[in-house]
């Protein structure tokens, strides 16, 4: 947790005494005036009551009350024409010498409330953001494609690219996408406090087989699988699981980090039974926790003010530093690995899958080298607290496949601007296309007629660069930011009991965060 | 970014103080009006201005309100008690009690620049410290006064509970022995 700055503290002293201050002195008056003929106890309530006299005189009335016909009494004081002060004391004043009654009725303002209302609001954000920066703005490229009822987040682009020099190609599968007709619009949006740099976005379109599916392994080869066999089992530390990986739905298995070493692992066995013969391949369907982007935000803080330099030394890979985000960040964390228990009964790891990034779900295939026997089991290994999973199921292969790439027929930018050059951009022609934050491009795809049997791949190449927020400055520590990359096992460790601070609520935190909403 | 992000808040803060510029200010000497939970206690009229016809010219004099009697407004100044028929009053404002338009001011530029705090959050926190602020502030440099253009008998009758002597001047008072109530003057 970051502090307050002192000038940020001084405001908020400055905020509580003008509330206080507004509590106190912000009334407003209501004056009513009362002949004597018509004054009743009933009409007249006032904490004091003044008697204006027929003489010009005139009471000032504490604890006062028509305690007898045409007569009030009360303890106060009496001023004469002038208003100096004659008496004090209790009087009883008959009717016949009174000209008016007036009484005062005080209120509160009802802009106090308003403002009060709006400081506690300014309040409970302040400690909101001051207690978790690094959840309150959101991340990633993200692509947006119709799924049958909504516009849907469907991939998110080359989330590992997070400098020039870690430029990647990307392949996501659409597995969710409904095409209503041939043209196929893509949102492509900039929703998060980065800088994208897109060097194209094209779709890929690959035929299905009757009643299967196209499948893409991390490698980028894609093969035709007529159908899927689903676990019989599938058990993690937290006992029975196999309802959470039946479907690609939403309804996704996780676990929480080990609050001392954020590399722990866990494993999820898997078991099948009436495996087919023949070429299989295991499709998953996963994403990453916030975990990534928490460690990632963090490196950026310790970077602080210096974030450039380490960019810089990252772009000339000075001190090896891009590998050393690749093998050391991403590689201590872990992939998915495959492990595969053979006809022997010997496991041995056969694939793994990694894509970063915790806003899409990713449906990727693990071809699998190993024979298996008819009632197979797999486990699954993986960082504790890392990953979502959301779909396991074996897959009988067919033949591999050379999917057809499509570019961009058009492109508007917002809602309204067609934008010939973003077009060009995206298509690869161009030069990338760089967008910030807000930024929104909804481009269309022309498919084939039988689009309704593709299966629809989105290829995205690029890099992005994150934002420094001024909260994270203040937590600069170049040995802290080395550390990540010299010993990022101490580094997970160090940082272990932070991460878990904030773990139960960083995804609703991170998705309530958005910088805009598409 | 983030001086993008200061430099916004500046901007909408200066905004907001132009709009305060032009809040309505109180016309009574300072000192002279109780605030509003004092006014309940305060014996002394409210603090009249008024535009008026003299000839051919338009004049202003303000002073205590002290009665509105045989349709004329009677106005105690620092030298004397003026006499002036409703019919040749063009304006008149008159202030009850002390507003806290300052404070409500400062309140919400203090507001505004919390929202510095909120990270991106202030691009709708700010704004609406704005929206809610500014609107409380002009509505409470209105309050506690009354003000009309060429006002009506009705209106004067319905002010008149702010005078001195909403009763009218009682007989028998020599109006040259009237004082102004004592203030500090600054």
């Amino acid at each position: 947790m970051r502090t307050l700055s002192r000038s940020d503290f001084c405001l908020w002293c400055i905020m509580i005494l003008l509330l206080l201050a507004g509590g106190c002195a912000m009334n407003r008056v209501d004056r009513q005036i009362y002949r004597p003929a018509v004054a009743t106890l009933g009409d007249m309530q006032s904490h004091y009551l003044k008697v204006h006299m027929t003489n010009g005189d005139v009471y000032v009335l504490d604890n006062w009350s028509l305690s007898k016909p045409a007569e009030v009494s009360g303890e106060g004081k009496l001023f004469d024409y002038n208003r100096h002060l004659m008496q004090s004391g209790k009087f009883t004043i008959p009717f016949k010498d009174i000209a008016l009654f007036e009484t005062n009725e005080v209120s509160p303002q009802p802009q106090i409330a308003v403002m009060a209302l709006m400081t506690g609001v300014s309040l409970v954000m302040t400690i909101y953001c001051i207690a978790n920066p690094k959840a309150c703005f959101g991340s990633c490229p993200t692509f947006y494609v119709w799924d049958g009822k909504r516009m849907q987040v469907q991939a998110e682009g080359f989330s590992a690219a997070i400098a020039p020099a870690l430029e990647e190609r990307d392949i996501d599968a659409l597995y969710r996408a409904k095409p209503p007709n041939r043209d196929l619009e893509v949102w492509i949006t900039n929703e998060a406090l980065e800088t994208h740099v897109i060097r194209y976005a094209a779709l890929l379109l690959a035929k299905r087989p009757d009643k299967g599916r196209v499948y893409v392994t991390p490698s980028g080869e894609f093969y035709e699988s007529d159908s899927n066999c689903l676990p019989a089992s599938a058990t993690g530390a937290e006992g029975d699981c196999l309802k959470k990986l039946s479907a690609v739905d939403g309804d996704e298995r996780y676990s929480s980090a080990d609050s001392t070493n954020l590399e722990s692992k866990e494993e999820i066995s898997l078991k099948f039974k009436n495996v087919p013969g023949g070429r299989l391949g295991l499709v998953l369907g996963y994403r990453q926790t916030l975990l990534t982007t928490f460690l990632f935000y963090q490196e950026l803080a310790y970077m602080g003010n210096r974030t450039g330099d380490w960019i810089a030394g990252l772009q000339q890979d000075k001190m090896g530093f891009a590998k050393a985000i690749k093998s050391q960040l991403w590689g201590s964390l872990g992939t998915i690995e495959v492990l595969v228990q053979d006809r022997d009964g010997r496991w041995k790891k056969d694939g793994e899958v990694s894509e970063v990034g915790p806003i899409a779900t990713n449906v990727e295939l693990v071809r699998l080298s190993t024979p298996l026997p008819k009632t197979a089991n797999i486990k699954l290994r993986l960082t504790r607290g890392l990953w979502r999973l959301d779909y396991a199921a074996l897959a009988q292969l067919g033949n591999e496949v050379e999917p057809v790439r499509v570019l961009p027929v058009s492109v508007v930018r917002g809602d309204s601007v067609a934008d010939a050059s973003a077009k060009e951009k995206l298509s690869g022609t161009g030069g990338p296309l760089v967008t910030l934050p807000g930024d929104k491009y909804s481009v269309i795809y022309r498919l084939p007629e039988d689009f309704q049997s593709c299966e629809l791949f989105l290829d995205t190449k690029g890099y992005y660069l994150e934002w420094m927020r001024k909260e994270w400055e203040k937590e600069e520590d170049p040995e802290m930011a080395l550390m990540m990359f010299e010993k990022p096992s101490t580094f997970f460790r160090l940082l272990a009991p932070e991460f878990k601070k904030i773990e139960p609520r960083i995804e609703q935190d991170f998705w309530s965060s958005k910088y805009v909403e598409h | 970014m983030s001086s993008i992000r200061s430099r916004a808040l500046m901007i909408l803060i200066a905004s907001a103080l132009t709009v305060f510029v032009g809040c309505a200010s109180v016309q009574a000497p300072h000192g002279y009006l109780p605030d509003a939970s004092n006014a309940q206690k305060n014996v002394y009229g409210g603090w009249i201005t008024l535009e008026y016809s003299a000839g051919n010219a338009v004049e202003t004099t303000d002073g205590e309100f002290i009665a509105f009697q045989d349709s004329s407004a009677y106005v105690l100044t620092e030298f004397r008690l003026i006499r002036i028929p409703s019919t040749d009053i063009k304006r008149a404002s008159l202030d009850i009690y002390s507003k806290n338009t300052l404070l409500f001011a400062l309140w919400t530029v203090a507001g505004t620049a919390t929202t510095a705090t909120h990270g991106w959050y202030l691009i709708i926190s700010a704004p609406l410290w704005l929206l809610t602020g500014i609107p409380s502030t002009i509505s409470e440099s209105m309050d506690g006064r009354l003000a009309e253009e060429k006002p009506s008998i009705s209106w004067w009758l319905s002010t008149s509970k702010f005078s001195r002597f909403p009763q009218g001047i009682p007989k028998g008072i020599d109006p040259d022995n009237l004082v102004l109530k004592k203030y500090r003057y600054e």
